[in-house]
């Protein structure tokens, strides 16, 4: 499994837990299908940054970006390229 | 990138609706405010209380002058595809001063959305889109649990001075009995509630109400807008950020608070001193049932304890239960922490600036913005 994968499924798995689903597509339009509210969303960012140790700042703040498990895993992958994290937290 | 997940969204508890998210932000215009109107009297209860033309009248004194909004910085609706106005958030601006410039400072409030509209995280993007705006600082006052977790992540930060709520029972008894039986309603109620108001009149006749001194030679008298204005200059060497006031600002805002009902009946006192010269005053709602809402409670450095004593002695004399405010700065380690119970986080005032000075006036408490609440933002 690569890198890759492996973070959309670990993003899969937060927001079927966090947004008490069984499961989402890979593109499934979170907003659109009304799964998130403003404090689900932050509930989600919270768990996205626990999981994989990163810091979404706040300045590059963007609602596209939450929008499926596609966006939020690129977004992921973004994070930890600037912040460059231990392999054993991405595996 | 692979897809390894299931092509379709379960959910475990509820139906997921097919939504279209194409809600639009833009300023409040005046044909928006009956819309925003029946918005207030859903979402906040105690709206219902007053009828659409007192709702109505409010919102155009608050937002409107000669039927056009008030300058710098506007209150903003979101409206779904169909234009209908499905989020409101109101917001009021002021201009302050600061060592010789103008900064504007912007209080948000009274954010609501529709339950289709918070499906597209309208008040998140109401908030967003408030605090880029042209103003200096974006405050949020008097602000929920809920809107300090969206408020933090819109990198937004709480304003720890501002946000200690304090009550200070004035009638003690009946203070604790009311506080029992918001729990347990039953018939023996209005005998217990009856027991403690008497046993409070008495031991007031006996003067041994825990609030019943008043400052030998200290007077009060009506607040006017002249005596504020003259006051709040002598003030202003103390603060940093100071707003910027004409009487007639005051006058409007007075007009305001009074037109206000829900709350009580408005009490604005100023206090002279021995060569009656005015040292603070106070503005708070006395409602019918003894709780007292404050305000503003506002006095010269020093002054504390007088301001302190002569508010609650007021507000017995004015049947006052118990008073409740929130604190400013100046009044840590005066009557208003030591006598009073203090509530941290009931109400967050929240803050928003890329100016760092200006974050570190308002944190460190150099700023006069003392009371915002809701949607007056008095001074």
């Amino acid at each position: 499994m690569n890198k890759e994968t492996s973070i959309s499924e670990k993003v899969n798995d937060v927001i079927c837990s966090t947004l008490t689903i069984d499961s989402i597509s890979f593109k499934d339009d979170l907003i659109e299908l009304g799964l998130l509210d403003s404090l689900a969303l932050v509930q989600l960012m919270v768990e996205i940054e626990q999981t994989f140790n990163i810091r979404m700042e706040p300045e590059n703040f963007d609602f596209d970006d939450y929008r499926s498990v596609k966006s939020i895993s690129e977004m992921v992958i973004r994070s930890l390229l600037t912040t460059p994290q231990p392999v054993s937290q991405l595996q | 990138m692979q897809t390894p997940l299931s092509s379709s969204v379960t959910p475990k508890t509820h139906v997921i609706p097919q939504k279209k998210n194409s809600h639009q932000i833009s300023s409040l215009s005046l044909n928006d405010i009956d819309a925003v109107v029946a918005l207030s009297q859903l979402y906040f209860p105690r709206s219902s209380e007053s009828t659409v033309d007192q709702l109505r009248k409010s919102m155009l004194d608050l937002y409107f002058e000669n039927g056009a909004l008030l300058p710098n910085v506007s209150p903003i609706v979101s409206r779904s595809a169909n234009g209908s106005v499905s989020g409101f958030l109101g917001v009021v601006s002021k201009t302050f001063r600061y060592q010789n410039k103008e900064v504007v400072l912007a209080n948000c409030h009274h954010l609501m959305a529709t339950e289709e509209a918070r499906n597209h995280l309208i008040p998140m993007r109401l908030l967003q889109h408030f605090i880029k705006g042209p103003q200096d600082v974006s405050f949020s006052d008097g602000s929920s649990e809920s809107t300090r977790l969206l408020w933090k992540r819109l990198d937004g930060e709480v304003v720890a001075c501002e946000s200690i709520y304090y009550k200070i029972p004035l009638r003690p008894l009946s203070f604790v009995a009311g506080f029992l039986l918001k729990s347990h309603q039953n018939w023996m109620a209005g005998s217990i509630r009856t027991i403690a108001n008497g046993t409070d009149t008495i031991a007031s006749k006996a003067r041994l109400a825990l609030f019943h001194r008043k400052d030998a030679g200290i007077e009060t008298v009506p607040l006017t807008s002249d005596v504020m204005c003259a006051l709040m200059k002598k003030l202003r060497p103390y603060y940093r950020l100071f707003p910027q006031h004409t009487p007639h600002e005051i006058d409007r805002l007075i007009r305001i608070l009074e037109e206000e009902t829900r709350y009580g009946k408005l009490q604005k006192v100023v206090l002279l001193d021995h060569q009656k010269e005015a040292f603070g005053w106070f503005i708070y709602y006395a409602q019918k049932g003894g709780i007292c809402e404050i305000i503003q409670a506002v006095c010269l450095p020093g002054k504390e304890t007088e301001l302190f004593r002569s508010l609650t002695r007021h507000a017995y004399d004015a049947g006052g239960v118990e008073l409740s405010g929130r604190l400013m700065n100046s009044q840590f380690q005066t009557p208003f922490t030591k006598q009073s119970i203090s509530l941290p986080g009931r109400m967050w005032t929240l803050m928003k600036s890329d100016n760092v000075e200006l974050k570190h006036t308002i944190q460190s408490g150099k700023a006069f913005i003392t009371r915002l609440e809701g949607d007056l933002w008095v001074l």
